[in-house]
């Protein structure tokens, strides 16, 4: 007996020590009041036109601004802004290098379906972006368009602190934004889609 | 509560019957288009869906009717496929994304469409919430008999899955109370039946333009922001559909539903005043212009008491259009003649009242869209108007209305170029306006 005590007395501290705190995190009244995320993450982007037969692709990285407030236990509204900036976007039809600069505003929608942290988000918005377009030996040719955004993705909020969290998530981005008019020819009717993997920290 | 009744109220929401029957609705039109109409387009084959993932978003040419109506109308299945499950009005709008994104992706040849991915989202909540309350309004659960069944029959138009899962579950026959959509606070109904007349200075062929047309219109105002507390989404809404045969058919359709609201006064307070959110729906395919879009709006409704049973009635919005469509001579991209694009607008109404019911109402409204699908242009359109309604009996009036219509593009590569276009219209209409109670 006294042998079983010697084992679980310690285990029972293990357990004040660790799980205690861990339900008492995950027994937190759910997320509330104002919140602020600060985070970046890579992408994957796709530009597409009505007249371009395929889809030219590329990897960018990006930020991404988080602020909201919660409406419910479950539900946060928020405004989004994410930008990102392609280096390596790859080449035009001319076999010149492409540079892709774009940003969307969203209005967003956060649902916590369960006291896990996992989140689903939705959202509309503003979406602009500028293509650069660098001739061999040349200036750079630089236009853009502004449009409509769409976003979704799903995400894990995970508490550090009592007001920090880390927030993992991943997404899409569409941004049309119209014609893109270079000296040379006018893209039509441009959209982009972006897919990424984002991380943040979360400040309540 | 019986089922029927609780129908809305459900311990557990089905959700996973809800996601079945969503993909459900998108294989059964998909065979239905191929195995019956052979439509092509819904030929699908793995191969299509790894070229649709590859290649992403683009935007169509189809039609107006198509983009601007009968794809919120599919919409509104996927929402109605949450509301009768026991989803409420916000859980049921992943369905609609979920139903509309797998559509575009898996259900059709064509590369996924952005615009129908917008209109079907979009409309489909804004259709689907309204069609929701209406057929709950149609319905009676305290009928029997074979008036029981019409009802039911009736509702299905606006509701057929919700009519399906009745159906299935036995509630097209069970007695029991009504749900409280079936009688909101406040209710006022107008059936219209009369003529329009046109002028324009038009672009379009002369034959497209009839410059009379017989015209039927409905009005519906589905609670009041003055007697309706804010309770849930869309539990004050207004509706109006004009069908002009021989001119566009399907004309207009216009909901205009509340998603948040507060009063900013007390009941008491002689001048009242509400703060709201809307969403809104407008589909507009006269002869002179095309003009759709969906959009959300905040402002501020007022009532102006003047007597005891009269006053003026004033609304101030300004909103953002997620995605709206409008056609313009140089406007659209292959065969479709109008342009896509995102904007904003503000809208002024203000009405003469008594009774509760309107006598004399002016409206304005303004809205700009810049093209992202189409022409490289921006367009500005003005709409207003002003209408009479003259009551003649207790349940019969007469309602007189003149519309304007200004449309200026500036195009990027083009002149500008403006459009004019007035109508009037004269309806004899029913109303049920002299059963309603007027906000107190």
């Amino acid at each position: 007996v006294t042998g079983h005590r010697v084992l679980t007395r310690p285990l029972r501290g293990a357990m004040a020590a660790f799980i205690v705190p861990l339900a008492a995190v995950a027994q937190e009244p759910a997320r509330t009041g104002l919140s602020g995320e600060l985070g970046g993450g890579g992408f994957l982007s796709r530009v597409s036109c009505t007249s371009c037969e395929d889809v030219t692709t590329g990897s960018a990285a990006g930020v991404l601004v988080r602020v909201g407030m919660a409406i419910q236990d479950n539900v946060t509204l928020g405004l989004e802004l994410v930008g990102q900036s392609s280096e390596t976007f790859g080449l035009d039809l001319a076999g010149n290098d492409l540079f892709i600069e774009s940003a969307n505003v969203s209005a967003i929608v956060l649902w916590f379906p369960w006291r896990s942290g996992v989140w689903v988000k939705g959202g509309v918005g503003a979406a602009s972006g500028t293509v650069t377009v660098q001739p061999k030996d040349e200036a750079p040719v630089e236009a853009g368009g502004t449009g409509v955004g769409l976003t979704g993705g799903i995400g894990l909020d995970v508490p550090i602190l009592s007001r920090l969290s880390i927030s993992v998530g991943i997404g899409a981005w569409i941004s049309a934004i119209g014609d893109i008019l270079l000296p040379t020819a006018t893209v039509d009717d441009v959209i982009g889609s972006s897919y990424g993997l984002t991380l943040g920290f979360t400040l309540r | 509560l019986t089922r029927a009744a609780s129908l809305d109220s459900l311990a557990r929401p089905r959700i996973g019957l809800a996601i079945v029957e969503t993909i459900g609705i998108n294989v059964f039109v998909n065979r239905v288009d191929w195995w019956v109409l052979r439509s092509e387009t819904e030929r699908v084959t793995p191969a299509d869906w790894a070229n649709n993932l590859r290649l992403g978003w683009v935007w169509d040419e189809d039609q107006f009717l198509t983009n601007m109506f009968a794809h919120p109308y599919h919409g509104s299945l996927y929402f109605n496929a949450g509301r009768s499950n026991g989803l409420n009005f916000w859980g049921s709008i992943p369905l609609v994304v979920l139903g509309s994104w797998t559509w575009e992706y898996f259900g059709e040849t064509n590369r996924p469409s952005l615009n129908d991915f917008f209109m079907t989202t979009f409309g489909g909540v804004s259709l689907g919430e309204t069609f929701h309350r209406l057929g709950a309004m149609i319905r009676d659960n305290e009928a029997t008999g074979a008036r029981r069944t019409w009802t039911e029959i009736a509702a299905l138009p606006l509701d057929p899955i919700g009519g399906f899962n009745r159906l299935i579950r036995g509630e097209w026959s069970e007695v029991g109370p009504n749900p409280p959509e079936h009688r909101p606070e406040a209710l006022t109904l107008n059936v219209g039946v009369g003529a329009r007349v046109m002028a324009d200075s038009g672009f379009v062929d002369a034959d497209d333009t009839q410059s009379f047309s017989p015209t039927f219109r409905l009005d519906l105002r589905y609670g009041d922001p003055f007697v309706t507390p804010y309770e849930d989404p869309f539990d004050v809404f207004r509706l109006r559909a004009t069908v002009s045969p021989g001119a566009g058919g399907l004309d207009e359709v216009r909901s205009i539903g509340r998603l948040f609201g507060f009063s900013i006064t007390s009941d008491s307070a002689r001048h009242r005043h509400t703060v709201a959110v809307h969403q809104r729906f407008d589909y507009q395919h006269l002869p002179a212009h095309f003009f759709g879009s969906q959009s959300f709006e905040a402002g501020i409704l007022s009532l102006w008491r003047l007597a005891e049973t009269a006053g003026i009635r004033t609304e101030l919005f300004a909103g953002a259009t997620v995605l709206g469509g409008v056609d313009a001579p140089s406007s659209g991209v292959g065969e479709r003649p109008y342009d896509f694009g995102p904007g904003g607008g503000l809208r002024f109404e203000v009405a003469y009242e008594r009774h509760g019911t309107p006598r004399i109402t002016f409206r304005s409204r303004s809205e700009y869209l810049h093209t992202v699908s189409g022409a490289s242009a921006d367009h500005n359109l003005s709409l207003g108007g002003l209408e009479l309604n003259i009551p003649i009996s207790r349940d019969i009036g007469v309602a007189l209305a003149a519309a304007y219509f200004r449309r200026t593009s500036r195009y990027i590569d083009l002149p500008d170029e403006s459009r004019d276009f007035a109508q009037v219209t004269l309806l004899v209409e029913w109303t049920s306006a002299a059963r309603s109670e007027p906000p107190q």
